[in-house]
């Protein structure tokens, strides 16, 4: 989904080290080096900005307020946490990670070869993770002109399997905010008045999440006529009677998105075109239920897939769904669209089902976050999937 | 899209076919993300309106011709025909082909290519952009900072607006702190307020203690009597920043708090008053800060406690550039800065004060309407 990245994270700012445990860091950082022992890799380049955080994260716990933030993982020694902050700023953030040497970016293209020549790794191979794909090109340029002698690999691709799947230390802080999401929507349902502006609405649904300790916030409404079009950031277009409103929410808790989607019609009379909508949640209840691990899950979510192409038909309604990934970044691995051989799904991922819709009358949205557990499922929303009606 | 843009962008564009010809390029090329940075200055939305949704965009502008506008992914394409005031909007996923022909279509020869944004650009797509392109790419990161340096009344007056939104919002701040109540919720409160004036953004840090070594983001500490809330808030309106820098004692500021506010109260009078056409930024930075050298703090005037004394704001904040002692810009009329002695005092800690100011004939003229003093939750 595309949102309007803001300028700097800035709600509740700290790391709950009861929620995420220096033990389970240590973990990850395990799993990371095994696998860089099995590619000859000396030393792990890690980027992340505020815009997608979630590798730089992964092994850090941090996540750049704005601007970005490089960590070097050597295969033996102890990693160091560059952020692109003043010196003065880095005793508070260093609050923030579990890495204990955190310094300012500037120093790291200053210090890179030594830092190589200190850990004996000068000549092996460095693995890149995120920095072809979003590092800016004169900060790349910078690190490759300090490590010529030394082979880059973008090592992305397998850092990623890593953060497939949730740790049960992970899971708890999926479900808070989920829970925050669900408070959020209600307040969006408590507030929804005819003659309100979308900002105005968009802004109560904001002040919720942070209210609640989200870090940041992240909303799309449309109303009217434009729901059949896009979705897109709320605008000042005042919300009329009968019409109809989606809602885009996702929101980040101690580093975790989740996220949140759903169709109001704001009172007025019943239309025809309800109607149609009311389908739309039918066949999005469907998808959902077909979500599941392995070869069971594979061919309900066939049958779901069918099921939407004839609802596609039947409406001439341009309809598509998702399973994408969340977790540490608002949309990561896997990315798998409903199809009638979708990829099969394993227990511990964590998905956002989406049901976009789009036509004259019939625009909808729906969305909500899914652990795959073993045998199908958990459904980790109290709001319900159905047409809301705010009056 | 609304005709006051149209005419704006319309105006941009032809300004920047005009720095085009000085530069000798045939064409420019502007890459921005949808990674937003109070940093940076996303060239795309200025020359177009497009606010950057997507994850990149490119324009390709031409000289007496309207520029496309490419967009990924593809769906963003929608949103940007609507916001677009100015030319043809391209939606692909992978948009390098179809930019590069459209390029090639146009027959740049070996002629010169002005690239804004490369600074900005992933690493992976600069390579695979610049690779195709035939022709001198001439990266030229100043360019748009210099067409638009100096602000038009169409961006003074989102830049008031926006003002006026940062005002109340720290007035309501005011209203609602009291003891007990945490960091993140009161920066809860400031954004409501923000947002219910239409504010889209801020660039918004909120902290407290009794003696804060430096402003940062909200924590879950609690609001303790006695506390001095220090604020920097920057909403946006229509893409154009301004911001407002102010502290709050909870309850009664004390005798060497007041007394050491007070420099801070003169050297933002004396920094707005050196803000004149002509003048380098350094005289304002050299006005705040004698101020302080002159009470003994010439230590705390420099890194790691201060970096500079305000920088240029609007469409972000790296132009027209830093109010510090190392900056070489010259001030010119219409700029626009926000003018911030903000100080680290070893008696009081971190304190705050400033506002966002234009350049003027007589000085510089403050958008904002609040005292400017410290306050307090018993009145100023």
């Amino acid at each position: 989904m595309n949102t309007y990245d803001s300028v700097l994270r800035r709600g509740l700012t700290s790391w709950d080290q009861e929620k995420i445990p220096k033990t389970e860091l240590e973990r990850r950082l395990d799993l990371i080096r095994t696998e860089m022992k099995a590619r000859g890799i000396g030393v792990l380049i890690i980027h992340g900005d505020s815009w997608k955080y979630g590798d730089l994260c992964y092994a850090t716990h941090y996540s750049p307020m704005t601007r970005e933030g490089v960590a070097l993982i050597p295969l033996e020694g102890d990693p160091v946490l560059y952020l692109s902050l003043g010196s003065r700023d880095i005793p508070f953030h260093q609050e923030l990670t579990w890495i204990e040497e955190v310094t300012t970016l500037p120093t790291l293209t200053k210090e890179l070869a030594g830092r190589l020549q200190a850990w004996g790794v000068q000549g092996s191979p460095i693995g890149m993770v995120d920095v072809l794909e979003n590092m800016r090109d004169p900060l790349y340029e910078a690190i490759r002109a300090q490590t010529r002698g030394s082979a880059l690999l973008p090592c992305t691709e397998w850092y990623r399997k890593l953060r497939l799947l949730k740790s049960p230390a992970e899971i708890p802080l999926l479900k808070e905010a989920t829970g925050i999401a669900d408070f959020c929507f209600q307040e969006i349902l408590r507030y929804l008045n005819p003659g309100l502006r979308e900002f105005e609405l968009a802004a109560q649904a904001d002040y919720a999440a942070r209210a609640h300790g989200a870090e940041d916030c992240r909303i799309l409404l449309t109303s009217g006529s434009d729901t059949d079009r896009f979705l897109r950031p709320a605008g000042d277009r005042k919300i009329g009677p009968g019409e109809k409103v989606t809602v885009y929410l996702a929101l980040a808790y101690q580093r975790y998105w989740t996220e949140l989607g759903r169709t109001i019609v704001v009172g007025g009379p019943n239309r025809q075109e309800n109607l149609v909508l009311e389908e739309t949640t039918k066949l999005y209840e469907q998808i959902v239920q077909s979500v599941g691990p392995g070869q069971g899950g594979l061919s309900s979510m066939a049958q779901a897939f069918h099921a939407l192409q004839a609802h596609q038909e039947k409406h001439q309604a341009q309809s598509s769904v998702i399973l994408q990934g969340i977790g540490l970044d608002r949309e990561e691995d896997p990315r798998i669209p409903i199809s009638p051989t979708p990829s099969p799904l394993t227990p511990g991922m964590f998905l956002s089902a989406r049901l976009t819709q789009f036509g004259p009358g019939i625009g909808a949205f729906f969305s909500e976050p899914l652990l795959v557990g073993a045998n199908g499922c958990e459904i980790l929303t109290r709001t319900e999937r159905r047409l809301y009606q705010a009056t | 899209m609304n005709d006051d843009l149209f005419a704006e962008c319309q105006d941009r564009l032809k300004r920047t076919w005009l720095a085009m010809e000085e530069k000798d390029f045939d064409f420019l090329l502007v890459y921005a993300g949808g990674k937003r940075e109070m940093q940076r200055m996303d060239g795309v939305r200025y020359l177009t309106g497009y606010s950057g949704l997507g994850d990149h965009s490119l324009l390709l502008v031409r000289k007496q011709e309207m520029p496309i506008l490419y967009v990924n992914p593809p769906d963003a394409a929608d949103i940007a025909k609507e916001e677009a005031a100015l030319g043809e909007v391209v939606g692909e996923e992978d948009f390098v082909p179809r930019a590069v022909h459209d390029l090639k279509a146009r027959k740049p020869g070996n002629g010169r290519i002005g690239f804004v944004g490369q600074e900005f650009m992933p690493a992976g797509l600069f390579q695979k952009l610049s690779g195709q392109i035939t022709g001198s790419l001439c990266v030229d990161h100043d360019f748009l900072k210099r067409v638009g340096r100096s602000k038009t009344p169409w961006e003074i007056e989102r830049i008031q607006r926006a003002h006026r939104m940062a005002d109340a919002g720290f007035l309501h701040m005011v209203e609602v702190a009291k003891p007990g109540m945490r960091e993140f919720e009161l920066s809860a409160e400031l954004e409501r307020a923000l947002r219910m004036q239409g504010a889209r953004d801020n660039f918004g840090l909120v902290a407290s203690s009794k003696h804060n070594p430096a402003i940062r983001p909200p924590t879950d500490k609690k609001l303790e009597t006695g506390d001095l809330i220090i604020a920097e808030i920057s909403p946006e309106c229509d893409g154009y920043f301004a911001q407002l820098c102010r502290t709050i004692v909870l309850g009664e500021p004390s005798e060497i708090l007041r007394e050491k506010f007070e420099l801070l109260k003169v050297a933002l009078r004396k920094g707005i008053q050196a803000a004149r056409p002509g003048a380098p930024a350094v005289e304002v930075a050299r006005a705040i800060n004698r101020i302080l050298e002159e009470a003994g703090y010439e230590a705390y005037c420099k890194p790691p406690y201060m970096r500079s004394r305000g920088h240029g704001l609007g469409q972000g904040s790296p132009f027209p550039g830093n109010l510090s002692e190392e900056d070489g810009v010259v001030l010119e009329e219409g700029m626009t800065f926000i003018i911030h002695p903000n100080q680290y005092i070893p008696e009081t800690g971190y304190l705050m004060l400033g506002e966002t100011c234009e350049v003027t004939q007589n000085g510089g003229k403050s958008f904002s309407s609040l005292a400017q003093d410290i306050f307090s939750t018993h009145g100023i």
